[in-house]
């Protein structure tokens, strides 16, 4: 709604809040008007506090067009007047708008250069020909050959029968040589077999060229589903090859540490080592391919692997060469769940667990200081004073210095 | 010409002190602002006219993204100098004064 008040309503709310009279508020808002102008004459700049800044801007002379008749006009060098309010009065006045934020648009989709049409009414769609327009088709012809074999036998007649007979045989071999539409018993044979055949084929042209067609997009899903097939099977293999060595490298690990049971495992190993290849140590253990999916992160995947939230910097350890940021995991990312059997009571499984904070370390390093900071913290906690020694080289210099700050305290 | 001198130029105007010549100021401008945010027309003769302008949202490309950006609806305040005082000030240019 477009309100507007006049001076004189001006001056009387001037005078009521002021408390002056109306000739008093009259007089300073006339000298109001009268100090900015005076401002532009002499600075031409005048700036008033909480309204705005009052400005001369001087325009070189250009070329201009009137929009009415085209023509070229010369625009003379002049002065705007320019008004820029302040930021209270623009928030002031924007307070409406002012949570609203731009937005990125996304990409447009690509059009295709030809736009589909569409069917009017009176318009209509070239469609095939139907059995019965093919019926007029082949009719339309025969009446032809009837009138081109009606001169060839007349003139036939004038040579004589033997040309007949050998007509008839030729129309015998075409017959059985090909499939086409059965001919009337009225209509003689035709003089020259590849006439006919032409005539033929333009009628099946349109189903032939059908045929070809459809068989592209088929050869295509056919070779798109071999190279999916391939793909998994090859994932499957990768998945199942460590699944044989599990036990064995447990039953490696609690040999070590546990003396009790140590002749049972060993018996048990040298059983299985005849019959399960050997592993290394260091290699990892994969207990299963998990299929990330739509907002799924590490903590619901470790807790279904794991049972508990805490371990899921395993998992990212595992897949840290294809992963970046941890917190943002795509959907449909194929991760490998290392298998565990962690006991924080000894030193090298806390080693362990500080090797696989570290990497979320690395991994946040680029993105987030202050969550790859706390990582770094973690690995520190559970590994004193051996994150700086063994792997300083992994840490950029701010973060050792920083975490050489919290090691002294 | 800054706020203070603007003060002195109002003061020498009405015959006042600087002291009262900047709260008359103060309370003139939260008046003014008082109208524009109740998006009412304000008309000094011989001026101008102080107002409101609404500027739909709009599409436009963003060089420092490198994308369309979808820019929000804003409200403005504006001035609009009088014809008189347009005139005026016309073609004095900078260097004559």
């Amino acid at each position: 709604m477009d309100k507007r008040i006049t001076y004189q309503e001006l001056v009387d709310t001037f005078s009521d809040t002021s408390g002056m009279t109306k000739t008093q508020s009259d007089a300073f808002i006339k000298a109001f008007r009268d100090a900015v102008i005076a401002g532009l004459e002499k600075d031409r700049k005048v700036s008033v506090s909480g309204l705005g800044i009052f400005e001369l801007l001087w325009v070189e002379e250009r070329e201009g067009r009137n929009p009415q008749t085209g023509e070229t006009i010369m625009v003379e060098a002049h002065n705007r007047i320019l008004f820029k309010p302040t930021g209270s009065l623009k928030s002031r006045v924007n307070a409406a708008y002012e949570e609203l934020t731009f937005e990125i648009l996304p990409d447009e989709p690509i059009r295709s250069s030809s736009p589909t049409k569409l069917l009017d009414e009176d318009s209509k769609p070239e469609v095939s020909p139907t059995s019965e327009k093919l019926d007029e088709k082949v009719e339309a012809i025969q009446e032809d050959y009837i009138k081109d074999n009606s001169i060839v036998h007349s003139e036939e007649d004038e040579l004589g029968s033997s040309s007949i007979e050998n007509q008839v045989q030729e129309n015998a071999e075409i017959e059985n040589d090909e499939e086409q539409t059965p001919i009337t018993p009225s209509l003689p044979a035709p003089t020259s077999a590849e006439s006919f055949k032409s005539a033929q084929s333009t009628l099946k042209k349109p189903v032939s060229e059908k045929r070809t067609t459809n068989w592209l997009p088929v050869i295509i899903v056919g070779i798109v589903s071999i190279i999916t097939l391939v793909i998994i099977i090859s994932q499957a293999q990768m998945g199942n090859k460590p699944a044989t060595a599990p036990p064995q490298i447990a039953n490696v690990e609690t040999q070590k540490t546990e003396s009790s049971d140590a002749k049972e495992t060993v018996v048990e190993n040298d059983v299985k080592k005849e019959t399960t290849p050997v592993l290394k140590e260091n290699e990892p253990v994969f207990l299963a391919i998990h299929q990330s999916k739509k907002d799924e992160w590490f903590y619901s995947i470790a807790r279904k692997y794991y049972g508990t939230e805490r371990f899921w910097v395993f998992i990212y350890q595992a897949n840290s060469n294809i992963l970046g940021n941890p917190d943002t995991l795509l959907p449909n990312t194929t991760l490998r769940i290392p298998e565990l059997s962690i006991n924080l009571d000894l030193e090298s499984d806390r080693i362990k667990l500080a090797k696989a904070y570290l990497s979320v370390y690395q991994g946040y390093s680029k993105n987030n200081q202050t969550k790859a900071r706390k990582f770094l913290m973690q690995a520190h906690n559970v590994h004193p004073n051996g994150i700086l020694k063994d792997h300083r080289l992994e840490i950029e210099l701010s973060d050792a210095a920083w975490l050489s700050l919290f090691s002294k305290k | 010409m800054n706020h203070s001198e603007f003060i002195k130029e109002i003061s020498s105007r009405i015959d006042s002190t600087d002291v009262f010549s900047k709260q008359e100021c103060k309370k003139f401008v939260a008046l003014l602002t008082e109208y524009l945010d109740n998006d009412v027309h304000v008309l000094i003769p011989d001026f101008g006219s102080f107002g409101t302008e609404f500027k739909d949202s709009k599409i436009a490309y963003n060089p420092h993204h490198k994308a369309k950006v979808k820019y929000p609806p804003k409200r403005l305040a504006t001035f609009t100098p009088a014809g008189a005082l347009r005139q005026e000030f016309r073609f004095k240019s900078p260097e004559n004064g």
